[in-house]
């Protein structure tokens, strides 16, 4: 539907979510990439989306999508701020699954159903950035702040990348 | 079962409680209990000192699945306080905006978080397998949420477009016309779910409680309204406070609350209770397939009250629609005069009564907020019905004893915290 960008919307074939919380300072970085990215002049066909903490909702979101781009911070055990770009087939979630209630649900949950239904496209990557500072907040920390060229560089690099 | 720890302990990813707990010695349940985190405070520090229109788009960041919820709640109790009284067209685009939000809700609740205990999966993704056609009606179904929420509120989540006075951007007549086309060809999935939920058992756990719900003279009750109890009070959306009572337990870092006894509850079914007489056809013709009437007192009917509202959302807005395009869908833009003084907004989400209250002094900024989430008010009454659900279940495996007590919780949805995702990874 999304009738008033009808006409962007009928052809996107890379979609760029940048998902999180922002009032949880570096946990929102994924909103922050989205954000910054939106009033850019991205090519055709590329579109990016503020997911926020979508969980399930993200299912409704892959049609016609061949390949999603998934911007999170992400616990690897690295120093802050740094960025890895890798597959999703690369990753393996370590949360274990809540399902008391739908605000439990993760973002592996969603695609790991999306898998099953046959809806996840094909070629999905993730941008994920080690925080450096995790609590109630809408800033991000002083290292990521810093980061955010960056990690806009490698979010641009994994959507544009030849398939 | 003699003697029996159960211990559940919920991954919350903040600081805090999300554990189940019970003690079973001699036969008897001698403790049980629901702790539990909660975030919102957070937001009431943040809130003091802003603009009072910065309040619906800061609140909005609290939950990721009731965001539309706090924004509507968060504007109505700035409006209240500031002495604003919304145009009727503004009304309506917000109740078309906030049964966006029901729909999403509550179908991914009901498919994805409840169905599979009803047919004894561990989790939806098997269903995909053995009930694929099912599980993509839910998203389907889902999809149509999304893309409502994003035509009227600007974005999926957290919208954008609802404001303090009025609308930043209004969809068109067009946009409107394709929606309830939209709602029209999905009418059919809703059908569907009302029979699949028919066709499922819900367990019949039944414990007399108070149900609490807004209420209105002519409508099923969403947006406003006042604070009707099934005791038979009703009390001012402004006196909230003497409903709410609020508590600390020492267990548990989220307050909690209790109206007329020891715990109430509030949600789907508190409203279906309430409301019943306002239910559209379609959704009066669904609780009676589903059976429930008022009052039900059974916790685990709060999901198919969850469907009835389904039916119900989707054939009002039906109605809204075609009001907002008979009668105009309003203008674009917003003045607002801030008046200094404290207002209460109420608002029906989709786990129960939200209030936000705000005082705004006479620079519009924002000197003291209180903001009382449905889940804090069901704490209490999750835990009394565990203690009455518990001793009924003491001849089962401690695996069942485990499983009915979560499903309890889960027929709830509590927002136990949806305030991190944050992915722990390791490379493969």
């Amino acid at each position: 539907m999304r009738a008033s960008a009808a006409s962007k919307a009928a052809a996107v074939h890379t979609l760029i979510l940048g998902v999180g919380n922002e009032a949880l300072r570096d946990e929102g970085i994924g909103v922050h990439v989205a954000r910054a990215l939106a009033p850019r002049d991205l090519p055709e066909g590329v579109q990016v989306r503020d997911g926020g903490t979508l969980g399930y909702a993200l299912l409704g979101e892959l049609e016609g999508v061949e390949r999603l781009v998934l911007v999170d911070a992400m616990e690897m055990h690295l120093s802050p701020a740094t960025i890895v770009s890798a597959r999703l087939e690369e990753l393996r979630c370590l949360t274990p699954p809540d399902r008391t209630s739908l605000h439990g649900t993760g973002l592996f949950d969603a695609l790991e159903l999306a898998r099953a239904l046959g809806l996840l496209p094909g070629d999905v990557r993730i941008v994920g950035v080690q925080p450096a500072e995790i609590g109630w907040g809408f800033e991000l920390s002083p290292a990521l702040k810093r980061a955010l060229p960056a990690v806009l560089d490698a979010v641009l690099a994994a959507a544009l990348a030849p398939h | 079962m003699n003697n029996l720890d159960i211990h559940v302990h919920y991954v919350t990813r903040v600081e805090g409680h999300g554990n189940l707990y019970a003690r079973i010695r001699d036969g008897q349940l001698e403790e049980c209990r629901w702790e539990i985190p909660e975030a919102p405070r957070f937001f009431e520090a943040m809130l003091v000192g802003r603009s009072f229109d910065e309040a619906p788009f800061v609140t909005s960041r609290i939950c990721g699945i009731c965001s539309i919820g706090h924004t509507l709640a968060s504007i109505q109790g700035v409006e209240n306080a500031i002495g604003f009284t919304p145009s009727p067209a503004t009304l309506r685009m917000r109740k078309l905006l906030k049964h966006g939000e029901t729909l999403q809700s509550h179908i991914l609740h009901a498919y994805y978080l409840v169905a599979p205990d009803l047919v004894g999966a561990p989790s939806v993704v098997p269903l995909a397998s053995t009930h694929k056609d099912v599980v993509l009606r839910a998203v389907r179904l889902h999809r149509l949420a999304n893309e409502w929420c994003d035509l009227i509120g600007g974005r999926t989540t957290h919208p954008v477009r609802a404001m303090v006075g009025g609308w930043a951007k209004l969809p068109s007549a067009d946009d409107l016309r394709l929606l309830r086309r939209r709602i029209v060809e999905a009418m059919p999935d809703v059908e569907a779910t009302v029979q699949l939920f028919q066709s499922l058992t819900l367990p019949q756990f039944e414990r007399d409680t108070e149900y609490l719900a807004l209420q209105l003279p002519n409508e099923y009750a969403w947006y406003g309204g006042d604070i009707a109890s099934t005791d038979g009070d009703v009390t001012p959306l402004s006196e909230y406070r003497r409903k709410t009572n609020e508590f600390i337990v020492p267990h548990s870092t989220a307050k909690r609350t209790r109206a007329n006894r020891a715990s109430y509850a509030v949600g789907a079914l508190a409203r279906v209770n309430v409301n019943y007489a306002h239910l559209t056809p379609l959704a009066r013709q669904a609780a009676e397939a589903l059976g429930i009437k008022p009052v039900t007192c059974k916790p685990f009917f709060n999901t198919a009250a969850q469907v009835v509202e389904v039916a119900h959302v989707m054939e009002d807005s039906l109605r809204l629609i075609d009001e907002i395009l008979d009668q105009g869908i309003g203008e674009e833009g917003w003045s607002v005069q801030v008046r200094p003084g404290t207002g209460v907004g109420g608002v029906e989400v989709p786990r129960g009564t939200l209030y936000h209250e705000y005082t705004i002094d006479a620079d519009g900024h924002i000197t003291r907020a209180n903001l009382i989430i449905p889940t804090n008010q069901n704490h209490q009454n999750i835990e009394e019905d565990l203690k009455a659900l518990v001793p009924t279940l003491l001849d089962k495996s401690k695996e069942e004893i485990t499983l009915t007590m979560e499903m309890l919780v889960r027929s709830y949805d509590p927002c136990i915290s949806c305030s991190t995702h944050l992915l722990d990874v390791e490379f493969v």
